[in-house]
């Protein structure tokens, strides 16, 4: 493992593990996630995962007076965290990172890009849904907008290109398409990805307890649902 | 105890100092743009340093008073009025019952913060107050003020804002303020174009050229800038062979070279990741000026050591500190 660590901000350090997307990099991204929220150090604020990378942010006036001016010495001692927390090698705990079930609507009507899709790689919308349904998929980081999770590794037949020009407005739900990536929009937003369906759950609901459905680290498979069925939704 | 909103202007939002802990979730941290005035608002009212506050952009807007408030106004970008008196920023304020206050047009800055003695109530979500629109989450119900609205203030307020209200309370017609203020000196120069700069992850991909040219030409902030971002302008700063790189993260400060080769510097509400290299990461002392320009202002970027740009943080947060201790002392609470 040769990790990277350089300072982004003032009050933020990365940890850069490679570059790509990868089962095994963002295995260790979520252990190494894992253990600094488990193990806070004094001035600790929040870990955020990415595909290759963790990001740690810190409140330097919280840390020991040693450690606030030293700026070599603060990447030290992260080094040294994350030493250990790769060491440990516990392997993560499978309940930490539950499966989530998450129904979508494949109808044309709500994939506005199923057809160019079906076109682009040459198969059937039918087998479209049946490759995309058939995969159990993991959460490796969210962002973008709150609670937009970004899914691998999609496999390689349905690997398409993102969209010259982004479109104005995805509706919220929409489910999409880019590279070996599949993610869902929260919210209507401008967006560049291939929607291939929608789905009737909310990913990000204030008011709601989680708010956010996914967490980094969560496995996610895809149950194909009809547009009556999406329509109407049955209560949870 | 509340406030009425009479005119809302361009925007006002009700901000804390952030949310932090929900990054991972993708929630970004908002909170105030121009934080050190912020949190100077709220030192002048005997307030935490993280009481939740109004962001007012630029001017347009008239509040109403249904009571006795101590508040002071800090930042740029707005003169103030209580009935149509002239009340200077930078200082407490005890305004009169009913009292109207508007905010007035100004040369110089952006966003001006109102503090009110025993803040702005609005609920905690996801651990802050502060407003971030596109989600709809925090602040008053998630969304910047209307015409209409009626805030209300916290009845709870501080010894030192009682202190504060009761004395050294100089003579005013309409208003009573006090005969001490915090000098311009200790918040943002309103009129610094240069703002100082890290290399970022990314720095690396630009040639030796194109980094002088980064350093020596001014970029335009243009109207295509908002609470979450400011898209620059200047001379396209085109990497030689396009590389791609996966999402990672990107913070407040962090400065993006887009696919057109112009920058865009992230601001309170930034996304929590993107996919576009991380040229910059603009020194954090000096986000508060940033958070004063205006559409149309040029910015020069000028390159600082880590170290440096480490120590003046430092010394801006000890600074602050300090100025809280003196107030208490001040008032012997």
């Amino acid at each position: 493992m040769s990790a990277r660590f350089f300072h982004l901000s003032e009050t933020s350090a990365g940890v850069q593990f490679g570059n790509g997307i990868s089962p095994s990099l963002h295995h260790l991204v979520i252990q190494a996630y894992q253990f600094f929220r488990n193990n806070p150090f004094p001035g600790f604020r929040e870990a955020v995962p990415a595909y290759a990378s963790l990001t740690i942010y810190y409140d330097p006036m919280r840390m020991p007076r040693y450690l606030r001016h030293d700026t070599g010495l603060i990447l030290e001692l992260l080094n040294d965290l994350l030493t250990k927390a790769l060491s440990e090698d516990e392997p993560l705990q499978e309940e930490d990172f539950p499966l989530v079930r998450i129904p979508v609507c494949y109808h044309p009507l709500v994939a506005d890009d199923l057809e160019w899709t079906a076109f682009h790689t040459g198969l059937d919308p039918e087998e479209i849904v049946a490759l995309h349904t058939g995969t159990e998929y993991t959460v490796y980081m969210l962002g973008f907008v709150p609670g937009f999770p970004y899914l691998g590794i999609l496999p390689e037949q349905l690997d398409v290109p993102r969209k010259s020009r982004p479109v104005e407005a995805v509706p919220a739900g929409s489910v999409a398409l880019a590279g070996r990536q599949t993610g869902i929009y929260p919210f209507t937003t401008p967006g560049g990805w291939q929607v291939i369906g929608r789905t009737p759950v909310k990913l990000f609901e204030p008011g709601r307890d989680p708010i956010c459905l996914l967490k980094p680290g969560n496995r996610v498979r895809f149950d194909p649902i009809t547009l009556h069925e999406f329509l109407n939704p049955p209560r949870i | 105890m509340s406030i009425r909103v009479v005119k809302s202007g361009m925007q006002v939002t009700v901000q804390d100092l952030g949310r932090y802990g929900h990054q991972d979730l993708g929630v970004p941290v908002s909170g105030a743009m121009d934080d050190w005035s912020a949190r100077l608002a709220n030192l002048l009212v005997g307030n935490a340093p993280d009481e939740a506050l109004l962001e007012v952009t630029l001017h347009g807007v008239a509040l109403l008073f249904e009571e006795e408030h101590l508040i002071s106004v800090t930042g740029g970008g707005a003169s103030i009025r209580v009935n149509d008196e002239e009340v200077p920023m930078g200082r407490s304020i005890l305004v009169k019952p009913w009292s109207a206050m508007r905010f007035h047009a100004s040369r110089n800055g952006f966003r001006s913060y109102l503090a009110v003695a025993g803040g702005i109530h609005v609920p905690t979500v996801m651990g802050s107050r502060s407003t971030y629109i596109p989600a709809r989450i925090g602040g008053f119900h998630g969304r910047a003020l209307e015409e209409g609205d009626v805030l209300s203030v916290n009845a709870g307020r501080t010894d030192l804002s009682h202190a504060m209200a009761c004395r050294s309370m100089g003579p005013g017609k309409e208003y009573r303020g006090t005969r001490w203020s915090v000098s311009p000196a200790h918040g943002p120069d309103l009129s610094c174009r240069a703002v100082r700069f890290l290399p970022g992850p990314e720095w690396a991909w630009l040639t030796e050229s194109q980094q002088k040219r980064f350093c020596t030409q001014p970029f335009v902030v243009t109207s295509r800038s908002d609470r979450m971002g400011y898209r620059l302008r200047g001379q396209p700063l085109l990497p030689e062979q396009p590389r791609e790189m996966v999402s990672s993260a990107v913070t407040r400060g962090s400065v993006q070279l887009t696919h057109e080769g112009q920058p865009v510097l992230l601001m309170a509400d930034a996304q929590t990741t993107g996919g576009y290299p991380r040229i910059a990461q603009v020194a954090a002392v000096d986000l508060p000026v940033c958070a004063q320009y205006r559409p149309g202002d040029r910015i020069l970027f000028k390159p600082v050591s880590f170290a440096e740009a480490r120590n003046a943080f430092m010394d801006r947060e000890q600074e602050l500190e300090l100025l809280g201790k003196n107030l208490a002392l001040l008032f012997n609470t």
